[in-house]
């Protein structure tokens, strides 16, 4: 009874378009009222709970590390460095755009935050040179995703928090799928600058070249702050966390001198907002997964599927598809938690890794962010390039088939994303 | 509406100086710990409690700007009458939640005044009031949202 009231109510706060934070949080409310005799106390508590962690204050702090980094113009230098290391092969603008976005990718934790710090400076170049407007947008909104799979990720640190996994050890297997698909979103800018003709790029000034470098070191050494940190045990993600805002801080209010102490309020104001409207969405949640838990709901779906069969490889194409499917409708974050703690018990009856399904779902969610109709990249890439929704979605298509590629090669290789774990 | 203008300034200033206590508490902890061997953990507790109230300070300001994150696909697709219809149900949904929380939240805060934290010492009171009175900002926000975009229609143009 509980089951069918949780469900259905969710499902047509959802569709009616109330914000889905406060969905999870009425249909929990609703199951609670009219399935049992729980006390509604119980969902300030469990909304308290959820948030009482401090794993999760990485949230607030990877958001505010990337826009420091943002408000310092690191971008600029990441843009330079990669035209200086991509700009000689075909699609050069391409290449660096899916360069820089990974190099920004290790800097940041989200995928918006990337697309519109790499694209409002390489869309319009790439206008500029003669690129298809759609094109253009298409490159940098598949690119900017690189922003939640190479660590750190917002979230991975979502993933973390709900499997109860170490979030250090998700960044870590990170890396190399987001190595493997920036490689396959470059390929694919390859062959078509190859289809297209498209002019090569002027060779590089070598003057200046060493300036670029000696500044972009600058930014290259958060990612190894973090990672290192993290991988050498030396803090904890959250301290990491903070610790890169420092850094990014020192280097721009001192080094850059790209912040102003002025402009330190927004930054931190504006972070502040878009992490509430993250964790409230987690508050809420922990009260639908406690529900969903206490009604044995991952079991019962565990069941269904290894009814149909118990083959990892197969159940994992069958995930392929349904996360594919949420990460088009749901923001990633609904999508973790309504599916995280749903397919937990099917996960571990069949032996598969926590670790290794993090970074696949974390992957395979990241494809929505520049899908329409909620890719908020696609948002984003259409008011820098000036080109329609559904114009872009098309060239993104190439795109969306290298994303699947690399998901494909993870579920049929599947200790190369634990290699280094 | 200044006088909204005005509270939305100094709670998301409130918001923006919670967190900015998180970021100080977690550094000072990492310093603490590299510096003088020594592990200050009242910080880890007080960073949590400043970022709960972040979180909640935050979120009311969200609604202000219908910030939080949505699924309006099938709203889009809705006849005009209906689609305000479909505005009536979410005003109303998201006021019933917030009352809730309200209301819910004050009691879980009078009895956790009397639960004191392991570290910081702090009665956990405190830092649960951050829901019922955010709810209060938030149904504010959403009522003056509501009330000054309805008649526009939103999302139709």
């Amino acid at each position: 009874m509980m089951t069918e009231i949780l469900f259905l109510s969710l499902f047509g706060l959802l569709i009616a378009g109330v914000p889905v934070a406060f969905a999870l949080g009425l249909a929990s409310v609703a199951a609670l009222y009219f399935g049992s005799n729980i006390p509604l106390l119980i969902m300030p508590q469990k909304l308290f709970n959820g948030l009482n962690s401090f794993p999760f204050l990485a949230i607030p702090l990877f958001l505010l590390a990337g826009n420091i980094m943002a408000a310092a113009h690191i971008s600029e230098r990441l843009v330079k460095l990669a035209g200086l290391l991509l700009g000689r092969f075909p699609g050069g603008l391409a290449q660096v755009s899916t360069g820089a976005s990974a190099f920004f990718g290790a800097i940041s934790g989200s995928a918006p935050a990337t697309t519109s710090a790499i694209g409002s400076i390489l869309i319009p170049s790439m206008v500029r040179r003669g690129y298809p407007a759609p094109q253009a947008g298409a490159v940098v909104a598949s690119s900017g995703a690189l922003g939640l799979i190479i660590p750190p990720s917002l979230t991975m640190v979502v993933y973390g928090t709900i499997a109860d996994v170490s979030i250090g050890s998700l960044f870590i297997a990170g890396i190399v799928p987001g190595v493997a698909i920036a490689v396959a979103l470059g390929l694919v800018n390859y062959f078509w600058a190859r289809r297209h003709n498209v002019e090569q790029e002027p060779e590089p000034e070598t003057r200046g070249a060493l300036k670029t470098v000696a500044e972009s070191t600058l930014a290259l050494i958060m990612p190894i702050i973090i990672l290192g940190g993290i991988y050498g045990g030396i803090f904890t993600p959250t301290e990491s966390a903070a610790v890169a805002c420092l850094y990014g801080l020192i280097v721009g209010l001192f080094i850059y001198r790209s912040i102003s102490f002025k402009s330190l309020g927004p930054i931190f104001i504006n972070t502040a907002i878009s992490s509430a409207i993250v964790m409230y969405l987690m508050g809420t949640a922990n009260a639908f997964s406690f529900i969903i838990t206490a009604e044995q709901i991952p079991q019962a779906v565990a069941a269904q599927i290894l009814d149909i069969s118990s083959a990892p490889t197969l159940i994992m194409f069958l995930i392929l598809a349904l996360l594919l499917v949420a990460g088009t409708f749901l923001d990633n974050v609904a999508a973790l938690v309504l599916l995280v703690p749903t397919l937990g018990a099917l996960i571990a009856s069949v032996g598969i890794d926590p670790i290794y399904f993090g970074v696949f779902t974390v992957v395979a969610l990241a494809v929505g962010n520049f899908t329409p109709p909620v890719g908020l990249n696609l948002f984003i890439a259409a008011g820098l390039s000036n080109s329609r929704i559904e114009d872009i979605s098309k060239s993104a298509l190439p795109y969306i088939g290298a994303y699947i590629t690399v998901l494909v090669l993870i579920i049929l290789f599947p200790s190369v994303i634990l290699f280094f774990v | 509406m200044k006088a909204f203008d005005w509270l939305e300034t100094v709670v998301k200033g409130l918001a923006g100086l919670c967190l900015f206590a998180v970021f100080v508490l977690v550094t000072a902890q990492v310093a603490s710990r590299f510096l003088f061997n020594f592990s200050l953990a009242s910080a880890s507790e007080l960073s949590i409690y400043s970022m709960i109230w972040s979180v909640f300070l935050g979120a009311a300001v969200a609604f202000r700007h219908n910030r939080h994150i949505a699924m309006d696909v099938v709203r889009k697709l809705l006849p005009r009458p209906a689609a305000r219809l479909v505005d009536v149900f979410i005003f109303l949904s998201l006021t019933l939640f917030l009352c809730l929380i309200m209301s819910e939240g004050y009691d879980l805060s009078q009895r956790a005044m009397r639960q004191v934290s392991p570290a910081a010492g702090l009665p956990v009171g405190y830092v649960s009031m951050a829901m019922p009175v955010c709810s209060v900002l938030a149904l504010i926000f959403l009522f003056e949202s509501f009330v000054t975009q309805f008649p526009k229609a939103r999302h139709d143009d």
